[in-house]
């Protein structure tokens, strides 16, 4: 096969990071080719220089025998280069049709055939199996998975020679994903590269047959993905071995922490009843559209309630977010950077926000050495990779930000914890510290309700496994003793025979 | 290495850009004390900071709600309603001095707690419902006074708010600093300013944080409220009457000097010191041109065309990012 | 970007109140006037107007048989009156004298407040046109803006009086000041001290307001006929005042620049009261310093009486404006002989002529 991309000292450097240095590899024409790395290996930059979207500080790049070097992501994509990521790029205000067809509507003399327009789109969203999705609903009204679906619709239908996608699987169910993977097949038999980056492992030798891997901005290794086994790309990528993914359980369950009875939602649950223990990881699964994110929502008083009660402890509360925090319920909500962190404000203060009024005299005046004292301690317990606490959130990796929208919690002391996906969008090395960091929470006494979709992890974390479906809570399981095919099971909706 | 990496092109353009108006400031200040000679004299300096001192304690209210993302266009009214209000107790009903300013100034923070709630409960957009609170409230002026100028020697004892000396400063100028100190340890020390700046930053995450937002709304515009019942009896002393329209003229200063200083109209960004160093300098632009002898003809061509070179600046950090 | 839109917003809406705060406004009137035509259906003798020259206040007096004419004409109908505001002692006084005069000859007069919006002054028209008015009179904010109100209004009969400004009167008649004889009269003021008090030399500050081309037609005035009457004084600059503040910080600068200032002559009365402020606080001696203002307000009217440094104010008759406007109304309904275009008179005020 030939080269369709060389990449040859490819550097560039931001004030205080050298976030890709002299990296070169080659991209064999018509190939999927992986890009692995830890937070801050340098993939997210390496991508944007590929697209057009950041200059280089130095090095080159041919593309197909033509040096290539776009000014912006429109010349990238007139070169053939077009780009899906992670955050998404859409008009939220405008329909299906109008932003997969952007940039190049069907016309005739300048007048939108829009006809053609909605059948190209159908035609895209049945090849991604996702025609459920209409062409002419808002983008806004779709739920995530349905927005990273549109996304990828809309480069396949430019006429791309490179399609390089960041994380497209990371708001994807398994059957979105797997009609995905099955696209990518069908790009590459007619000739189109992908550069995929994802952090999920599984997929990348699922579908891969090229994996290269960043460190610290330095390039590791370029290899066929038959020569690399998953335990040597993790050993590659953060630069050790990992000993035995998920840590024990904590077996010590204390009182109830949070009970919840009856809680109804017209339409969108109904009737939930739970309960989480002091010290215990109660996991919470479904398909998108099951109601667990709006029912863990709820609890904390972001999404309205008809029915029911929640009990924080002993005490009874009409939820909202002031009486669940004053009650130490912490959240770490699903939408991050909307609702998870304060972008332009400081390490130390998003870390001490939740537990500012404590750190205050009577009169309101902050003591600002022990809201330092506090977010140092969290940097320093969670590694958040930062030169110090004053830098603004913005700055920081995708992972750290995580990080610091659970320290924000941690700092606070809060005893119940509410979990949306804590590990979405995030790369293994920091996957196992959130991993590590649920256990000890546990172990310490902390009730923790976890919101994932996937399944591994729920398996491996919790101590109890309850799955909806529809709106209703249909199993609680013993997260020691079932097993990803009954977990499945009840996801889907099935009848135990 | 890294450090060298960091005095680039765009950390310059950073500096400029963020206080790039200062850097104006500065340039028309040396520009003045060479070309004239009374510009540098203590006794102009005073006048200068006497002239900035009501635009800057509003424009701290102003910067309050800014930075909650929204945009109160009332307060230059609430300060003539305040005014008016005053001034009437005072001179018309006999009020004790005293309590009729402090009655002005209530009314002021009544008025911005009304707007506060209007935003956050009845959910109306900021700028519509203070544009309504402006007309409610210029509309009761000018009703109460009928369109006459309120004055009397009742007045004469508030003189010293405007026009007293402690030593060698003006008072204006010290209540001035004194606001400014305080505000600029609420803005940077207290819950209050901690939890403004989280709420104008992001408003979601904050609430999620447990931060009371709509408390904290209705207090930063009952303090702008307050601030311009403050800048309102201080206005009566410094020009001895009120007059329905007086805040009026307050509308557009208060405005620039605060989105000159830097507050991002979108919210949880500004400093402070910014917004009272903008409303010294855009005292110090006119005060210039009249030392200079610019004829008032042209003296809007000059102050436009500084305020578009200050505000330019801000647009090249803009683009750099 | 966003700042500067901001900017623009409030620059736009600063625009349109611009007027704010400041002197009636007017403006020389075009000479010729056309005889638009009134539908001869509706009045049964229409009133003959005289474009050439100026007329009086006497010119405009009524005889019984007029006003017994243009009650009969009224019977049922209204007179509207469309301020500019009531927001200024001088606008709300002519309003109210126009709507007492009109009670005093059993007519029925509304007043309309469009606090100072030219865009609702043409809803006000259209709705006394609708409400039956057979005369409006108006004082006009921007003669571009309710042009074609009026010309509508006219056209349905109605009869137009305008006041502070004749540009408008389509075949109705135009009442108002000369801003040339209240500059003037001004300036005559402040020049008669200087000579007699003074020795004929003074330094001079005239308070300006440059957003009103009429006005400035004053601050010429004020000009011309000081140093006429008073050629050695010193003209230190014309600085902006329209308001108390604004005269006020503007004073506070031109001391600093030129501290010899002991005259000031104000465009009208708010600024003047803020330069004598600044003067007081300055140190100013009030033996030989001399503050003229425009507009006869309660306050000068007190300040020239308690013999302080306000000597002088210029009187532009509001009420007796408001009275003209009324008189005009019946000598249009009446069909009279009548000129189109009246001048109000003025008077100087000083210590001695004080009413």
């Amino acid at each position: 096969m030939d080269t369709i991309i060389s990449l040859k000292d490819i550097s560039r450097s931001f004030p205080g990071v050298q976030a890709l240095d002299k990296v070169s590899f080659d991209v064999k024409a018509g190939s999927v080719h992986a890009l692995v790395g830890a937070n801050g290996a340098g993939k997210s930059t390496l991508m944007k220089i590929l697209a057009g979207a950041l200059p280089a500080n130095s090095g080159s790049i041919v593309l197909d025998g033509v040096e290539y070097s776009p000014a912006n992501p429109n010349q990238a994509i007139q070169a053939g280069v077009s780009t899906i990521y992670q955050e998404l790029n859409l008009l939220s205000d405008r329909t299906v049709v109008q932003n997969m067809t952007l940039g190049h509507e069907p016309a005739r003399s300048g007048v939108l055939k829009k006809r053609q327009a909605r059948k190209l789109t159908l035609d895209v969203l049945k090849r991604l199996r996702a025609d459920y999705i209409s062409p002419d609903s808002v983008v806004s009204r779709l739920k995530v998975g349905e927005k990273q679906l549109v996304e990828i619709g809309k480069a396949l239908l430019t006429q791309c020679k490179v399609l390089i996608m960041d994380e497209p699987t990371a708001a994807l169910n398994k059957s979105e994903s797997d009609a995905l993977f099955e696209n990518i097949q069908q790009l590459k038999q007619n000739g189109v590269t992908i550069l995929y980056v994802s952090h999920r492992l599984a997929e990348i030798f699922q579908i891969a047959d090229v994996v290269t891997i960043l460190r610290d901005g330095k390039h590791v290794l370029t290899e066929s993905i038959q020569n690399v086994t998953p335990e040597s790309v993790i050993t590659a990528m953060i630069g050790r071995k990992l000993e035995g993914i998920y840590p024990p359980r904590n077996n010590v369950l204390g009182e109830k922490v949070l009970d919840v009875s009856g809680l109804t939602s017209e339409k969108t649950f109904q009737n939930i009843s739970f309960s989480v223990k002091a010290g215990e990881v109660v996991a919470i699964t479904g398909l998108t559209g099951s109601g667990k994110t709006e029912l863990c929502k709820a609890i904390f008083g972001d999404f309205p309630i008809d029915s029911g009660t929640v009990k924080f402890f002993d005490r009874k509360e009409i939820p909202n977010p002031t009486k669940a925090v004053a009650n130490r319920v912490g959240y770490m909500p699903e939408d991050r950077k909307k609702e998870g962190v304060l972008e332009e404000v400081s390490i130390r203060r998003n870390i001490s926000l939740a537990y500012l009024a404590n750190l205050a005299n009577p009169v309101g005046w902050i003591n600002k050495k022990r809201e330092s004292a506090a977010a140092m301690q969290q940097v320093n317990d969670l590694q958040i990779k930062t030169p110090n606490i004053t830098q603004l959130v913005r700055n920081l990796s995708g992972g750290n930000q995580q990080k610091v929208s659970l320290a924000k919690w941690l700092a606070a002391g809060s005893r119940v914890l509410i979990l949306m996906e804590p590990t979405q969008g995030i790369d293994v090395g920091v996957k196992f510290e959130i991993y590590q960091l649920i256990a000890d929470l546990s172990s310490k006494g902390v009730g923790i309700l976890l919101v994932s979709s996937e399944i591994s992890e729920i398996l491996g974390m919790a101590h109890r496994i309850l799955v909806m479906h529809n709106g209703d809570l249909c199993a609680n399981l013993d997260g020691t003793t079932t097993d990803t095919e009954e977990i499945l099971f009840f996801t889907f909706g099935q009848k135990r025979s | 290495m890294k450090w060298f990496q960091g005095i680039n092109r765009k950390r310059i353009l950073d500096i400029l850009g963020e206080n790039g108006f200062i850097f104006i400031f500065l340039i028309w200040a040396i520009y003045l004390s060479f070309t004239t000679d009374s510009f540098l004299t203590s006794q102009n300096i005073f006048t200068v900071l006497r002239q900035a001192a009501i635009v800057s304690i509003v424009g701290i209210g102003e910067m309050l709600v800014m930075l909650l993302g929204g945009m109160d266009v009332s307060l230059a009214a609430i300060l003539g309603f305040s005014g008016v209000f005053s001034a009437g107790l005072m001179v018309n009903h006999g009020w004790p001095v005293w309590l009729a300013l402090l009655a002005g100034i209530a009314m002021g923070g009544l008025a911005g707690a009304i707007n506060g709630f209007l935003v956050t409960k009845v959910k109306i957009n900021a700028v519509i419902a203070t544009l309504g609170m402006m007309n409610v409230l210029n509309g009761i002026a000018y009703t109460y006074t009928g369109g006459v100028t309120i004055y009397g020697h009742q007045m004469d004892s508030i003189d010293f708010l405007s026009r007293g000396y402690m030593g060698p400063i003006p008072v204006p100028v010290i209540i001035m600093f004194v606001f400014y100190v305080v505000f600029y340890l609420i803005f940077n020390h207290t819950l209050f300013g901690a939890w403004i700046y989280a709420i104008g930053n992001n408003e979601k995450a904050s609430w999620l944080a447990g931060i009371r937002v709509d408390r904290m709304k209705i207090l930063a515009f009952t303090v702008g409220g307050l601030l311009a019942g403050i800048g309102g009896v201080l206005q009566i002393s410094r020009q001895g009457s009120a007059t329905a329209g007086m805040g009026d003229e307050f509308l557009f200063p208060i405005l620039t000097a605060v989105i000159l200083g830097g507050i991002s109209p979108s919210g949880g960004k500004g400093r402070i010191q910014n917004t009272l160093i903008a409303s010294i300098f855009l005292v110090a632009i006119t005060n210039g041109m009249v030392l200079l002898g610019i004829s008032i003809y042209t003296q809007r061509i000059v102050s436009g065309l500084i305020l578009i070179i200050a505000l330019s600046l801000d647009q090249l950090r803009q683009r750099s990012r | 970007m966003k700042k500067l839109v901001v900017l623009l917003i409030f620059a736009l809406l600063l625009a349109a109140c611009g007027q704010a705060a400041t002197p009636a406004a007017e403006s020389e009137a075009p000479e010729t006037t056309t005889e638009a035509a009134a539908p001869e259906a509706v009045a049964p003798s229409a009133p003959t107007l005289i474009t050439e020259g100026l007329g009086t206040a006497e010119d405009l007096v009524p005889t019984e048989a007029e006003i017994e004419v243009a009650r009969q004409q009224l019977e049922g109908s209204l007179i509207g009156i469309i301020a500019c505001t009531m927001g200024t002692e001088y606008h709300s006084t002519v309003a109210n004298a126009a709507a007492a005069r009109a009670e005093a000859l059993g007519f029925t007069a509304e007043i309309f407040d469009p606090q100072q919006q030219a865009e609702s002054q043409i809803s006000a028209i259209e709705n006394f046109v609708s409400a039956g008015a057979r005369v409006i009179v108006i004082c006009v904010l921007d003669p571009a803006v309710v042009a074609s109100a009026l010309q509508e209004a006219a056209d349905a009969g109605v009869f137009i009086v305008q006041y502070a400004g004749r540009e408008s009167a389509i075949n109705g008649i135009g009442i108002s000041i000369e801003d040339s004889d209240l500059g003037c009269a001004a300036g005559q003021i402040a020049s008669n001290i200087i000579n007699t008090e003074l020795g004929g030399e003074a330094t001079v500050a005239i308070l300006d307001y440059p957003d009103l081309p009429n006005v400035v037609v004053r601050a010429d005035n004020i000009e011309s006929c000081l140093t006429d009457g008073s050629p050695d004084v010193v003209i230190a600059g014309r600085f902006l005042g329209g308001t108390t503040d604004n005269g006020l910080t503007s004073m506070e600068t031109a001391l600093q620049a030129t501290p010899g200032i002991n005259v000031v002559v104000s465009i009208n009365d708010a600024g003047a009261y803020g330069a004598m402020t600044a003067l007081e606080a300055a140190g100013a001696d009030p033996a030989t310093t001399v503050i003229v203002g425009i507009d006869a307000e309660t306050q000068a009217l007190d300040l020239i009486a308690e013999g302080g440094m306000y000597r002088g104010t210029v009187d532009t008759a509001p009420a007796v404006t408001g009275e003209m406007t009324i008189n005009a109304a019946v000598k249009l309904l009446a069909g009279a002989t009548v000129f189109q275009n009246i001048r109000v008179p003025v008077a100087q005020i000083t210590i001695d002529t004080l009413p």
